[in-house]
């Protein structure tokens, strides 16, 4: 079943309630996000991803998830 | 040997092993293309392993690093990141300096070439 952006939003946005969130493409497989949020301060780059990853809740997951390809862009407030 | 063991041992006997869909010199998907066409141009010797080609690698290796998307890089046994994350270190040059950390031999005016194309 494909996914809408808006979707995604929502899964983010459950688990980063402060964060800028920007999701972009409608094709229901093929997205980039980028997420701004302060827990992502002083975080290594695998981290903050691997919590997005984590937010999503394995809709990303094999041949199954609903969403093939999703750019990330992870970053702590200026 | 299960999957978790191929997989250690691949990532520990070589210093730099890409997780990737298809093979360096044939890629399948735009993402494990883009990584390794960057450790192409950077003149990087890689052990690359399709995922594609064996189902219990393609899950095993996501279940190694909780990282639930390939391509992967691994350097020195560490998991280093995905597509995104590769990227944006070969930009800022995080990339170079963690193959010099680790001895890997890589051709720095191939990375500035990357970086003055791409800034």
């Amino acid at each position: 079943m494909p996914i809408t952006a808006h979707e995604i939003e929502s899964l983010l946005r459950e688990s980063f309630p402060d964060a800028k969130i920007n999701v972009q493409g409608d094709d229901g497989a093929h997205y980039a996000a980028e997420i701004i949020d302060e827990s992502f301060r002083g975080k290594n780059r695998v981290q903050p991803q691997r919590a997005v990853y984590s937010a999503l809740k394995g809709k990303m997951d094999g041949s199954n998830g609903e969403l093939h390809a999703l750019a990330l862009t992870t970053k702590a407030p200026e | 040997m299960t999957a978790q063991d191929k997989i250690k041992e691949t990532v520990t006997s070589n210093d730099v092993v890409l997780f990737m869909k298809g093979t360096k010199s044939m890629p399948q998907c735009g993402f494990s293309s883009r990584v390794a066409g960057v450790l192409n141009f950077m003149g990087v010797e890689f052990n690359d392993v399709n995922v594609l080609a064996d189902e219990e690698i393609r899950q095993g290796i996501k279940d190694y690093s909780d990282w639930p998307t390939i391509p992967q890089l691994y350097v020195k046994g560490e998991f280093v990141g995905g597509c995104d994350i590769i990227t944006e270190m070969t930009l800022s040059g995080e990339l170079d300096t963690l193959f010099a950390d680790n001895g890997v031999n890589f051709d720095q005016d191939a990375a500035n070439k990357i970086r003055e194309a791409n800034g």
